[in-house]
């Protein structure tokens, strides 16, 4: 009794009562973080039938349900200022595209670069870019900044890289830069993706009951020394960023258009390397929660062990969670 | 106490951007909208919209086959059915209120297609009729994609109102909380139309 009153008083005094409390907080928002996916609804993406009366009357009594839900002010905002500046980064894009189709290697292509890389900061801002899925893995995982920085860019360029693959297959092979081949790959690969994280997470569940049965991370000397598995970073990254991103297609796609696609193709990295940093302040704040929290429980090995354990399993399960959801919400 | 704010600035930050999915707006649209009247009553809604330029470029390469930078008859056809018609599962992005109760948007009328300024453009009138008496109805619609993967922004210069004299009509646009969606992270722009019968 009085050691937890003790721990408590060293808790308070310190602020890290408050962090913990910050960081329950931040891990119950993140497992009922909305988990969405969208298809193109301008195109069918292989579906030619048209949906029933029924089921159109269903989405909107979803529709209605999620409308109930509020979301602060402040955010709301921020959200629709991103939306803005998206809207205008592209049309500085299209402008400058334009200009670099007249002069290759002026100052027009520097600016694209840079307003590639910037477009692809504020784009990963937005949902998705695999966000809850870096923060969830590291949650689960002790790791350095340098697996961080790994995981959060090897996901983007993933995300990129697919998307440039399939425009350039397409462009290839068929001679076409078409938006419609695109979307019916990237259907498919978002079905595979979802099952990738879905199987992952649930292999991740069961590793860390494992790992935590040996005491790897549970026990403070073993745990000190645990290292990242890259594979199981490697995968959940690959799994992640498999879906081509709509985004840096377009852009590509229109490149192909006004000929220019050397130019196109270099802008792939800034964007990449863009929402690569966006992603990658989401890894290192994970890591440094993690980092926090050990630092805060390590004098007890009893507190240490329940938080270790229930945060590596949190963090699995999420990845299994939102795998799930978004699995199920393809079908 | 200064790191701790910061922690919890920084927490809440993450929370807010950390949600899932894979879908923020890839298009961009400006829509026009005219509100139309009969001599009944309110007779729908006429939109115009207006396509980002590298979406267009992209649809063109598409679906403007003879590259002449002008979309015909046959082109129109194919864009309708490859690039419109799909959108009857997410009620046109066209999200209607009639006295408070949700109108069900299945179908549109006079769709047609074309290109201005490299932009592709779609217009198309969506039937939603409604009777004006001697009491005032209120009817609010908003154009917005659920989805959010395309961000549709309401052109407010562009609204505008077809009616004869029959009736009294007044109509604002405003940002619509009832219309907030992506878990309430948008409140989209929307237009309010309140309307009777002139008695005068």
């Amino acid at each position: 009794m009085v050691k937890s009153y003790q721990m408590a008083s060293r808790l308070s005094s310190s602020g890290t009562m408050t962090r913990i409390i910050a960081l329950s907080l931040l891990f119950c928002v993140l497992l009922s973080s909305p988990v969405l996916a969208a298809q193109n609804p301008f195109f069918s993406g292989g579906q030619d039938e048209q949906k029933t009366e029924e089921e159109i009357t269903n989405r909107q009594e979803e529709q209605k349900e999620k409308k109930e839900n509020s979301c602060p002010r402040l955010l709301q905002t921020v959200f629709s200022m991103l939306s803005v500046w998206q809207k205008k980064l592209r049309g500085h894009l299209t402008q400058v595209s334009r200009d670099i189709s007249e002069n290759p290697w002026g100052h027009s292509f520097l600016l694209f670069l840079i307003l590639s890389f910037v477009y692809g900061v504020i784009h990963a801002l937005g949902p998705g870019h695999g966000k809850s899925i870096v923060f969830s893995y590291f949650l689960s995982r002790p790791g350095r900044y340098v697996h961080g920085v790994l995981m959060g860019n090897l996901i983007t360029f993933v995300h990129v890289f697919s998307a440039v693959v399939i425009v350039l297959g397409f462009y290839v092979a068929l001679k076409t830069a078409g938006l419609t081949s695109f979307e019916d790959v990237r259907g498919i690969l978002e079905k595979i993706s979802y099952a990738f994280l879905m199987v992952l997470g649930l292999f991740l569940v069961l590793y860390r009951v494992h790992e935590l049965k040996t005491g790897t991370l549970t026990n403070v000397q073993q745990y000190k020394t645990a290292e990242t598995d890259f594979r199981h970073l490697a995968l959940v990254a690959l799994a992640t960023g498999l879906v081509p991103c709509p985004g840096a297609a377009l852009i590509l796609l229109f490149t192909i258009t006004l000929d220019i696609l050397i130019p196109g193709l270099i802008a792939m990295v800034c964007i990449a390397l863009g929402m690569g940093l966006t992603t990658t302040f989401f890894a290192l704040f994970s890591i440094a929660s993690r980092n926090t929290i050990f630092r805060v429980t390590v004098r007890s090995q009893k507190i240490f062990a329940l938080s270790s354990a229930a945060l590596s399993l949190i963090g699995a399960f999420a990845i299994t969670i939102i795998g799930s959801l978004l699995f199920f919400s393809q079908l | 106490m200064m790191k701790t704010r910061l922690f919890l600035v920084v927490a809440i930050i993450v929370v807010c951007f950390s949600h899932t999915g894979f879908s923020h707006p890839h298009v961009f649209v400006d829509a026009e909208l005219t509100i139309v009247f009969d001599e009944k009553g309110l007779a729908g809604f006429r939109q115009r919209w207006i396509f980002d330029e590298m979406f267009s470029s992209t649809m063109l390469s598409n679906f403007d086959k003879n590259k002449d930078h002008v979309l015909d008859v046959h082109e129109i056809g194919e864009i309708k059915k490859g690039a419109f018609n799909n959108l009857r599962n997410y009620g046109y992005f066209t999200h209607i209120l009639i006295d408070g109760n949700i109108f069900d948007v299945n179908y549109v009328t006079e769709f047609s297609a074309g290109i201005h300024d490299n932009r592709l453009l779609y217009t198309f009138f969506i039937p939603c009729h409604v009777v004006a008496g001697d009491q005032v109805k209120q009817v609010t619609v908003s154009v917005f994609d659920e989805t959010y993967y395309t961000d549709v922004a309401l052109v407010p210069d562009s609204l505008s109102c077809e009616r004869g004299s029959a009736f009294v009509v007044a109509y604002d646009i405003k940002r619509i909380k009832e219309f907030s969606f992506y878990y309430g992270q948008i409140i989209p722009d929307g237009v309010t139309i309140k309307f009777k019968r002139n008695n005068d």
